[in-house]
């Protein structure tokens, strides 16, 4: 049992040093010294403010939402016994952005400040229900994507009108916000409003470990292993939402995360999905986070959406792993 | 002592009835033989019993009419026909599945848990197989890793759908062998298997089951007669005996 | 029957008026820009603002839909007056305009097939001074007709800055611009010389920042401003970047003086406005 506490052991280290990383980083030197000590007083000196405002904001939310999407990626892939499946891809990041999208920019927070990572949970479960509907509790390769496709396909489309509609005329130019993802200039505020439904959410979707390495064997087996599969979903379902859904409301759709996370682990952990769920959640927050940081570095004048990092690594990712399975079902 | 009693069960399957009036007993420490043509229902019947889907009548296990099914996962073993294994596990780690119903939701596996599995995969000989990937195993050496899981739970009634589907000669009279050992320590068993010789050589008991009913149970000559196995199988044929070991003679298929 | 020679006063005064007005007709048919435009149509909101200060309301067949926008127009009850347009090639060409206005980036299409279809559309562009101001209002009163309404403007306009900037401390306050988005503006911009004029430092000119250009939160705090304008609610409507909620860490940077942006977009008395709003917030 070694290596796999040694990888999470890795992974967490990894994570740490990562986020110190991230907070040295930012488009001014900032004097760490003077920064940390100001940091807990009621009229803060500038780098005090950089520090406590801007980045370590920006620096928790990568991590978390890494963590977020590492952790449903692996729950996925073990529910669906597909190593494709992850929340960008099946849809349910893209809905949930639809639904945060629908709450926010229709005036819901006035009302409630909650109602937007309200909004994203709630889309975030339609398209993990819509998922289940369509692709089947042990989709194939081609039923998977095709389900995936046309509810991300659907929700892009409706959050682009959404945007369009939207009374504030601001808000078409946001899309790319949704659509794409990003972590910089979130405040404090964004973290305290996703922190709780994450938590919930990673704590639900940690009890599914067993159950998923009894699927391993297929539903029968597993059922006759004791565990109900009925259950197990609705706890997939609800923890994704839960902790996916507050993770786009305040980040926006950053895809892939999920897929290449576990893909990378599973070498080094093993195939067990219940093993790879600490490592995945490890490994995304390392992920995330270092692509932000890489952002940050790349020319000053246009910083570039974290979304786009993590696509321009994940969707060659995705082809060749589709290339791959639809070869072996062929 | 009973592990398994049946009472007038039926089973239904998109509206199609595919058992009826089912009625039996099995106990501690039979080898059972479940036989019958294809389409008779035989693999339906195991997973009824597992509790995989719902019947009329009553199942009893372990002398309860209703059973918790974790408490059912802990003392039930069902290994199903042709079983597929999702993700690239390593045989080590399929047969260690087996154990789980037996250990607490995030405990490590105890001691007890290592050495049913290393006892599993030497009883199986798949011992020397165990640090190897399952996909890259042959379809024999992965039946008997996953009999292997099966075993590793350490249940008093084992039900096994064609475990030896996929293994030549050698192998299957090792599984029988294998499954009679089981027995001898106490485990009911009841396998489903097409090959009646086999079923015949290995199997104190048979039931022979057709079109969803069981119309025949007890010692393999009895109930494989070759009226039996025309009426059954179409069969135009008897079991023999060469060298007392039972030998399946087919002249024709009658219609 | 000796007076048919001879003609009468009436005769000989009536040949001298028809005379005239056919000079007049020839003039007019010949010259037809020395009449005042009589369907004007802008297709911009900073030329909606000139043609509703400087025309009546009789002689404007449409300015834009967003005249009427609380959140950006200056002119909202003026622009209730009018009819308005959505900008379309098609509304244009249905009012046989004599006059058409437009910003350098009003839709390129349409003002395309305006060209295509012959319709003189005159453009203006984003005012970078304060003396881009005094000419486009110069040169849109001139296409008007109405010269004397312009110059009037322009003086009004100058006064009120003029006083604005009276008196100026000699340490002067530094004031950072944001615009939704994140953006600011430098050297070189129109928002840029009304700052100056009202008495303030623009920060972004001190970062070095010329034209409109991105300033990183970072950047705008490390910097600490003594003024903050940053636009906040846009009408009250959410959005990422104008909704309710600016990032908190602006709250600490500079005392925010509540300024919407919009009143140094366009060429026009916004300006004045703002420039004596800033005044005040100093003094």
């Amino acid at each position: 049992m070694m290596p796999r506490h040694g990888v999470s052991l890795v992974l967490g280290a990894a994570a740490l040093l990562l986020g110190l990383v991230s907070l040295s980083t930012g488009v001014a030197p900032l004097p760490m010294g003077e920064a940390v000590a100001g940091i807990f007083e009621r009229e803060p000196g500038p780098a005090a403010l950089i520090l406590r405002e801007l980045r370590l904001p920006r620096a928790l939310l990568a991590l978390l939402v890494g963590a977020t999407l590492g952790l449903s990626g692996a729950v996925l892939q073990g529910l669906m016994r597909n190593p494709l499946a992850e929340p960008g891809v099946t849809g349910i990041s893209g809905m949930a952005a639809l639904g945060a999208v629908l709450a926010f920019y229709f005036g819901l927070a006035n009302v409630l400040p909650y109602a937007v990572p309200l909004g994203g949970i709630a889309g975030a479960f339609l398209g993990a229900w819509l998922l289940y509907r369509l692709g089947g509790p042990a989709g194939d390769v081609q039923t998977l994507i095709l389900a995936g496709v046309a509810i991300s396909s659907f929700a892009a489309a409706a959050t682009a009108m959404a945007l369009n509609l939207a009374p504030n005329p601001y808000a078409v130019i946001e899309i790319v916000f949704w659509l794409l993802g990003s972590v910089a200039d979130r405040s404090l505020r964004d973290v305290a409003l996703a922190l709780p439904p994450i938590v919930v959410g990673v704590a639900v979707l940690a009890t599914t470990a067993r159950a998923l390495d009894a699927l391993s064997l297929g539903a029968d087996v597993a059922r006759s292993l004791g565990h109900d599969l009925a259950a197990t979903r609705r706890r997939v379902i609800v923890g994704t939402a839960l902790s996916v859904g507050a993770a786009v409301s305040v980040a926006g759709s950053i895809g892939f995360v999920g897929l290449v996370v576990p893909h990378l682990l599973r070498p080094l952990v093993g195939a067990e999905p219940g093993r790879l769920l600490l490592p995945s959640a490890l490994g995304g927050a390392v992920l995330l986070t270092l692509a932000d940081i890489v952002t940050r570095l790349l020319p000053p004048d246009r910083e570039l959406k974290l979304g786009v990092m993590t696509a321009l690594i994940g969707a060659p990712f995705f082809l060749v792993l589709a290339l791959r399975q639809g070869r072996l079902a062929a | 002592m009973t592990v398994l009693a049946l009472e007038d069960v039926a089973v239904s399957l998109a509206g199609r009835p595919v058992l009826s009036s089912l009625s039996l007993r099995v106990g501690a420490g039979e080898l059972v033989g479940l036989v019958g043509p294809n389409g008779a229902g035989k693999s339906t019947l195991l997973k009824a019993i597992a509790g995989l889907l719902p019947h009329q009548g009553r199942i009893s296990l372990f002398g309860r009419a209703a059973i918790d099914a974790r408490l059912r996962a802990r003392r039930l073993a069902y290994l199903p026909q042709g079983g597929q294994v999702h993700w690239p596990l390593r045989a080590r780690e399929v047969v260690a599945l087996g154990r789980l119903p037996h250990r607490r939701t995030f405990a490590r596996p105890t001691a007890a848990d290592v050495a049913a599995v290393e006892d599993a995969l030497a009883r199986t000989q798949v011992a020397e197989l165990a640090d190897r990937r399952i996909d890259t195993l042959s379809g024999g050496e992965r039946g008997r890793v996953l009999l292997a899981r099966a075993v590793a739970g350490t249940p008093e009634l084992l039900l096994a759908d064609e475990p030896t589907a996929a293994l030549d000669p050698r192998h299957q009279l090792h599984i029988m062998g294998l499954l009679a050992g089981l027995a001898g320590k106490g485990v009911a068993v009841i396998a489903v298997l097409h090959d009646l010789a086999l079923a015949a050589r290995a199997c104190p008991r048979l039931l022979l089951l057709d079109r969803g009913r069981l119309v025949a149970d007890g010692a393999p000559d009895a109930v494989l007669t070759p009226e039996r196995l025309s009426t059954v199988y179409g069969l135009d044929g008897e079991l023999r005996r060469i060298d007392d070991l039972p030998v399946l003679l087919a002249r024709s298929g009658a219609m | 029957m000796a007076e048919i020679g001879k003609t009468t006063e009436v005769q000989r005064h009536g040949g001298v008026v028809i005379l005239l007005l056919s000079l007049c007709l020839c003039a007019s048919v010949v010259n037809p820009s020395f009449a005042k435009p009589q369907r004007i149509i802008s297709l911009n909101l900073c030329t909606d603002q000139l043609v509703l200060l400087l025309a009546e309301p009789e002689r404007i067949a449409s300015v834009t839909w967003m005249a009427r926008d609380p959140a950006i127009s200056l002119m909202v009850d003026q622009a209730m007056s009018v009819p308005i347009n959505y900008g379309r090639a098609e509304e244009v060409l249905r009012a046989q305009p004599d006059l058409v206005l437009a910003g350098r980036y009003t839709y390129a299409p349409t003002l395309a097939v305006l060209k295509r279809l012959n319709v003189t559309v005159t453009l203006f562009d984003l005012p970078n001074s304060i003396a881009d101001v005094r000419a486009q209002i110069a040169t849109a009163a001139a296409l008007l007709d109405e010269p004397e309404r312009g110059a009037a403007l322009i003086a009004d306009i100058d006064r009120r800055i003029a006083r604005a900037g009276a008196d100026v401390p000699a340490q002067r306050q530094v004031l950072g611009l944001r615009a939704p988005g994140g953006g600011t503006a430098g050297a070189g911009t129109l928002a840029h010389e009304v700052l100056l004029a009202a008495g303030y430092d623009n920060l972004a000119d001190r970062l070095g920042i010329s034209g409109f250009a991105a300033l990183p939160l970072e950047r705008l705090v490390m910097a600490m401003p003594d003024r903050l304008v940053a636009e906040t609610a846009y009408g009250g409507l959410a959005s990422l970047t104008t909704g309710m909620a600016n990032h908190p860490v602006l709250d600490h940077v500079g005392r925010r003086i509540r300024l919407p942006s919009r009143l140094m977009m366009c060429a026009g008395p916004g300006i004045a406005a703002a420039a004596e709003h800033l005044a005040d917030a100093r003094r």
